[in-house]
């Protein structure tokens, strides 16, 4: 593997995520609005035979619906899909993913229901009406549905997932044994960013991502760790307090532990999917601890959290002498064990990443490690606001290796060492503007091109994710060359899905085909588990409301029936709400006087605001008579409703309300100096042929009495 | 000569008469903007009243609207009052939509209780419908004039009719100083009286 194609060029950190839209400001509304709807685990009615999540649909789709068995393959199976279509029936052949495909053909809220043998799960799924939806909340329930299907891609995707389906306590991917931890920790943290997380005490999972991916993910991290004794910090230069075993933290100190992947990265991303369990509190099976010689069994994932992390400290590369030492306080593939060797920057981006979960986790961070990563900043930092790819102390030159990514990861380095986003900075300047002028893809001159194979930016997952990360962790929203460029990130990976809609392999993962581009993982270990955990990484799920059909088709307009005296205005109101009675805005919705009519033929729209309604205002132009109304989303119309003009009773009650008050008076005045539209026009009530303060005058002299 | 001077004498009191007759006997309200003319500085302040006269007491109004168009690069307004003399009574409708750019728009109806007998007294054949505050924003001049003016009849079975109209302005300038004056419009029985009196003059000329 060549120093470009370590796996740690591809790494993420959901959990981050989660911690840097709650801590940053920018993103706390966001945050509050997507992750509403993340999908609760499926209710079972005997826990081992499970349903997926429930999740949401697109009606007139074919939409694949899917669970397991602990019971034995060929025992009898049926799948309600809930919405009085045929029921599926067999025998069970492959009970670690039992796997249909189906095509709702109404929308609503189902019940899905597998029956294995006498057990029974169930699962609810939302079928949503795309004909309905606004276009904001259509392309949040394809990301939705991308989410959805890029997860159960990584649950098709455990290496021997049907051997080891479910006997085995671990599970494990990764087609390339060299990553096999790290991406497994990465799909880990996947699953976990996607709220699918442990009970933060020793209560066994019941959801289906839970017991068999996050629980059983995990076991196979710690399992794998190796122990590390920690050294000395020759840096720190004063004996005692330069000694993890004298300054560490925690019980033991100098005993870590590491992935021995790529030490110097792998540690973090494993780091990442502890962090991210928000289960610190949970105890390692007993058993566990295969390479470490059961060390882990029985700690809590906090305390072997807390190892890692002291690794990751004590690990930064020394300076041992008074020479420079370029890449003093970074970090590189191996733990630095009181040499000096150049930071490198793809490394240092998951340690600076596992540094800032660890510590939103309570995980506690010898002080040195900032100050130390400060020299392997400005080391490795370029004025044209990249990071050098190995630390040459040079910021005039961009040096090798130099692109997006490490731009990206330049901006992660820069917000640790401040403690939090520093706008005025222009080096976070220079950084954002790096990313900014490639962000079409383009390379600059000295540009490495290495990775993705030549891909920048959109279609490089490892590039992508720096990216991500650091723009979030900036607060920076919009760029020149992408006013929303999290919305280009999210509409790339729903329209790059590959074959979401199937049970084929590969189904759902980012791995191309007809119209799609390759979501390459970084330069040479294309890791398909390591990009579609990418994408799960980035992707954010997105709360939903769509108007309710029958609700709209019954009462979503009114007023029901009306009368008004000829030649004024009527306004109807349209109310858009949800199966609970939630206003649903952003729905356009049209309006028209039916034929036969008395003022056939008008029509408007409008678009719902937040209160769910929108209103239609005519007038009448036809003296008295009968309209009937209708409002329609798309084909999907509304109750009728019916309006009655009339010649008034009673002269100047031009409001109809069978009386004459003040506001009849305003209501005339507002018609002041137009002509009367007839000999009975009621604004006219002197019938001098023109609408003046005469006729306000007349009208209030025939006030009725209060 | 003297046939063509006799001629014009004639006509000259001819004209006299019928105005002194459509003055007294067949009075048409005016409603016009007083004073028709005044000076101030920038950040002055220009009181103005809108008065009707020539009502009849047999047909006093009921409620009056008009429209005022002043210049509002000169001149700002302040502030107005329909009625400030309660001629219309205590309880009257004010639906005004008040000053709009260089516009202001009045509309104002009596109050409900007030009588065809208790108008006439109150109004007479003259009274001011409403005092307008305007302030000097630049110097310049800044024409007032009217329009949309309608008149009720006291019961609003109709407009009163052949309702004149006579406009005003404002100049803003700096002290001791002066805008270019505009002629003032006049309503039609006083360019009828003022050619009398021109014959008038012209015969004593002549004469001699």
């Amino acid at each position: 593997m060549s120093h470009e194609c370590t796996t740690t060029e591809g790494h993420s950190q959901g959990t981050v995520l989660l911690r840097a839209w709650q801590s940053l400001g920018a993103f706390v509304k966001k945050a509050a609005l997507v992750l509403v709807a993340v999908a609760a685990t499926a209710s079972v009615a005997h826990a081992d035979t499970l349903l997926m999540p429930n999740r949401d649909f697109l009606m007139a789709t074919p939409e694949v619906v899917w669970g397991v068995t602990t019971q034995a393959n060929g025992t009898a199976f049926t799948l309600d899909y809930g919405d009085g279509s045929a029921v599926q029936a067999g025998n069970v052949t492959d009970r670690s993913f039992i796997a249909f495909t189906h095509n709702y053909a109404v929308s609503g809220v189902f019940t899905v229901k597998l029956t294995v043998g006498a057990e029974t799960a169930s699962a609810t799924v939302r079928v949503f009406n795309g004909a309905l939806l606004s276009a904001a909340n259509l392309r949040g329930l394809n990301i939705n549905r991308t989410i959805q299907d890029g997860l159960r891609y990584l649950w098709t995707d455990q290496e021997g997932r049907a051997a080891n389906f479910p006997a085995n306590n671990k599970t494990n991917w990764g087609q390339y044994a060299g990553d096999r931890r790290s991406f497994t920790a990465l799909a880990v943290l996947a699953f976990e960013n996607q709220g699918y997380r442990l009970s933060n005490d020793d209560v066994a999972p019941t959801g289906i991502y839970e017991r068999f991916i996050v629980q059983r993910g995990l076991n196979y991290i710690v399992d794998t760790l190796n122990l590390q004794t920690l050294n000395t910090q020759t840096s720190l230069g004063v004996a005692g307090a330069n000694d993890p075993c004298v300054g560490g933290v925690g019980a033991a100190p100098c005993q870590g532990l590491y992935n021995a992947d790529q030490p110097g990265y792998a540690t973090a991303v494993s780091s990442l999917a502890l962090a991210g369990s928000s289960a610190l509190a949970r105890h390692v099976p007993a058993g566990l601890g295969s390479a470490n010689t059961n060390f882990v069994a029985g700690k809590t994932l906090g305390d072997i959290l807390q190892r890692l992390m002291n690794t990751i400290a004590w690990g930064q590369n020394d300076q041992t002498t008074a020479s420079v030492c370029v890449g003093r306080g970074g970090w590189i593939y191996s733990f630095s064990n009181n040499l000096c060797q150049q930071s490198d920057g793809s490394t240092a981006g998951w340690d600076i990443l596992a540094l800032l979960d660890a510590a939103a986790n309570g995980v506690v961070e010898p002080a040195f490690v900032k100050s130390e990563f400060g020299f392997a900043l400005a080391q490795g930092g370029n004025n044209s606001g990249s990071l050098d790819y190995r630390a040459d102390n040079n910021p005039g030159t961009d040096g090798t290796g130099n692109n997006t990514a490490r731009a990206g990861i330049y901006l992660q380095g820069l917000y640790y060492a401040a403690g939090g986003p520093t706008p005025g900075d222009p080096k976070v300047a220079a950084a954002i503007a790096y990313i900014n002028s490639r962000w079409n893809g383009a390379f600059a001159s000295g540009d490495y091109t290495g990775t993705c194979s030549g891909t920048q930016n959109k279609g490089c997952a490892y590039a992508m994710y720096n990216i991500f990360k650091g723009l979030k962790l900036e607060n920076v929203t919009s760029l020149p060359a992408a006013s929303d460029w999290y919305a280009e990130y999210q509409d790339w990976l729903v329209a790059n899905q590959t074959n979401p809609n199937s049970t084929a392999v590969n189904a759902g993962s980012w791995t191309g085909g007809t119209g799609k581009t390759v979501l390459q993982f970084s330069c040479c270990a294309s890791d398909q588990t390591a990009s579609a955990a990418i994408a799960e990484l980035i992707l954010a799920p997105v709360a939903l409301v769509a108007p309710d059909p029958t609700l709209f088709s019954t009462v979503g307009l009114s007023p029901v029936n009306a009368t008004n005296p000829v030649g004024t205005n009527h306004t109807v109101t349209a109310f858009a709400q949800s199966s609970n009675g939630a206003p649903v805005p952003g729905v356009t919705i049209n309006f028209e006087v039916l034929a036969g009519s008395h003022n056939a033929g008008k029509t408007g729209s409008g678009q719902t605001g937040a209160d769910g309604k929108t209103t239609f205002t005519y007038h009448d132009d036809n003296g008295a008579g009968v309209d009937t109304i209708q409002a329609f989303i798309g084909v999907l119309g509304s109750n009728v409703v019916t309006k009655t003009w009339v010649n008034p009773t009673i002269a100047c009650d031009v409001n109809g309300d069978n009386k004459v008050t003040n506001a009849d008076l305003v209501l005339i005045r507002a018609k002041n100096g137009q002509a009367a539209s007839g000999a009975n026009d009621p604004f006219d009530p002197n019938k001098d042929g023109k609408i003046d303060v005469a006729d306000v005058r007349y009208c209030q002299l025939r006030l009725t009495p209060q | 000569m003297k046939t063509i001077h006799r001629t014009l004498q004639r006509l000259a009191l001819a004209v006299l008469a019928a105005t002194a007759f459509l003055s007294q006997a067949e009075a048409q309200p005016v409603v016009s903007i007083s004073p028709t003319t005044q000076t101030i500085g920038v950040g002055g302040n220009a009181a103005v009243d809108i008065i009707v006269s020539g009502l009849s007491l047999t047909d006093p109004t009921g409620g009056f609207s008009l429209t005022l168009a002043f210049n509002n690069t000169f001149v700002s307004g302040v502030s107005f009052m329909n009625d400030p003399g309660t001629k219309m009574g205590a309880a009257p409708l004010d639906l005004s939509g008040g000053f709009t750019g260089g516009s202001l728009d009045l509309f104002f109806v009596a109050d409900a209780s007030a009588t065809l007998a208790s108008l006439a007294a109150s109004e007479g054949t003259s009274f001011t419908l409403a005092t307008l505050s305007f302030m000097g924003v630049a110097q310049g001049l800044s024409p007032l004039t009217l329009s949309n003016v309608v008149l009720s009849n006291w019961d609003g079975t109709q407009d009163l009719a052949g309702v004149a109209s006579l406009n005003g302005q404002i100049c803003v300038a700096e002290i001791g100083a002066s805008c270019a004056i505009n002629a003032i419009p006049e309503p039609a029985t006083m360019l009828l009286f003022a050619t009398g009196l021109g014959a008038l003059a012209l015969r004593r000329r002549r004469a001699a």
